[in-house]
């Protein structure tokens, strides 16, 4: 009898040591609801097939096309929108670029942008008055890294995606070499057979650091997932939309989406987090296909949340937008439209 | 007695603490996903997965719209 009561204790101890079932808060509905009209950017050149991210300093606009058969990135001049300069041309020569995911623009002499494909960050300075961009340094990523499809510029290095599942993010240093890996996927699904890259690649998120108060926050692209890091604090939580965590299938060891088109952008000011969120089922995406239909791309949402990743407010445009960034001193948030042949937008808040 | 209880209590622990420890992790990563990323990353397709239309979502280097298995465009479907 005492045996069997031994045999018990270790089957349960076993068992209890490997289910870790984590629950983590929701959030159901914003305290605050407002409608947002558009108002369309008029351009001197038409340049754009898909533009996915924009960033706006001083007198400076650039926006990253990310299907663009020549060139991913385009700066302007603002607030008159005059095309400055377009650069990032793509190729496979050795200062060409094979695919564009980010750029940060921090000042007209540092222009950091990502390119996935080649494993390497590169620096560019970009003169409105000579109408120029020069590459000014590349950064060859880790290896062991293996593949980076979202950063952050920090004053030590980087802060990127984790690829691999078996944390969240990394940090990298100046140089591109990996230095730290922290976080983890915040699932709640007890996957009993699934390989982490795999995981990580359906959990894919966005990202954006504030360095005036540390916070690194990301969203996930399928799904409604908001992961904050406190960088200066240490900590780290996680919110659940109704929509929950990425929805997918294995087939072959590769993802294959399922649920909801969730997020595609998140910016980071000093009081709130920003993020557009689409909310279109995968099965309605494939379905507007079947009929022969362009489905509408983007999400009509911009989500906000404050520093704790309390809901504050949600916005609700007039048009489907992908990336966008958000200037409080003046009300506006800049955005892009890859339905439309004028894609670039303003909205004040 | 008591000495003998003593040292089966901590016997079961230490088999318990063991279990713990060499459990295989789900963070073990096959050097096959290794393998499949790395030709992922080189825009290699041609797995049991397609790519449709032109969009976001990570297709074998690529970025698509909709990411389908076999020819189905119903995501549901087996």
């Amino acid at each position: 009898m005492r045996k069997l009561l031994y045999i018990l204790l270790i089957v349960c101890g076993l068992i209890s040591c490997n289910k870790k079932k984590i629950t983590n808060p929701r959030y159901t509905s914003f305290p605050d609801e407002k409608a947002l009209r558009a108002q369309v950017i008029s351009l001197d050149t038409a340049l754009f097939r898909y533009p996915f991210r924009i960033t706006v300093k001083d007198s400076i606009a650039l926006v990253l096309d990310l299907h663009n058969a020549d060139h991913f990135f385009h700066a302007f001049s603002y607030p008159d929108w005059k095309h400055i300069v377009s650069f990032g041309k793509r190729g496979e020569g050795p200062e060409e670029m094979q695919s564009g995911e980010k750029v940060q623009f921090d000042s007209p002499d540092s222009v950091w942008i990502l390119d996935a494909n080649k494993m390497e960050i590169t620096r560019w300075s970009i003169s409105r008055t000579n109408h120029s961009a020069k590459r000014e340094e590349a950064i060859k990523l880790d290896k062991a890294l293996v593949r980076t499809l979202d950063f952050c510029k920090t004053n030590s290095g980087f802060l990127t995606t984790n690829y691999l599942g078996e944390f969240r993010y990394n940090e990298v240093s100046n140089e591109g070499k990996l230095t730290k890996s922290d976080g983890y996927i915040p699932t709640e699904t007890n996957y009993e057979e699934i390989s982490l890259p795999a995981l990580a690649q359906a959990w894919r998120t966005f990202i954006d650091y504030n360095p005036n108060n540390g916070i690194l926050a990301m969203v996930t692209q399928l799904g409604e997932v908001l992961e904050i890091y406190d960088l200066k604090n240490k900590t780290h939580s996680v919110f659940y939309g109704p929509q929950g965590e990425p929805r997918f299938r294995i087939v072959e060891g590769d993802y294959v989406p399922t649920g909801i088109m969730g997020f595609s952008d998140i910016k980071v000011t000093d009081k709130y987090i920003y993020a557009v969120f689409h909310n279109r089922s995968f099965k309605e995406i494939g379905e507007a296909y079947k009929r022969g239909e362009n489905p509408e791309s983007g999400g009509r949402y911009i989500y906000v949340f404050n520093l704790k990743g309390e809901p504050v407010k949600k916005y609700t445009l007039d048009h489907a937008i992908y990336g966008i960034d958000v200037n409080e001193q003046t009300g506006t948030i800049f955005a892009t439209d890859v339905n439309h042949d004028e894609p670039l937008l303003e909205f004040r808040i | 007695m008591k000495k003998h209880r003593t040292f089966k209590i901590l016997l079961i622990v230490s088999v318990i603490a063991a279990g713990c420890f060499f459990i295989p992790k789900k963070s073990d990563i096959h050097n096959l996903a290794f393998n499949n990323i790395e030709a992922l990353a080189g825009g290699e397709g041609g797995g049991a997965t397609g790519c449709m239309g032109s969009g976001s979502i990570e297709c074998y280097g690529h970025y698509v719209e909709i990411k389908i298995s076999g020819v189905s465009l119903d995501p549901e479907e087996e």
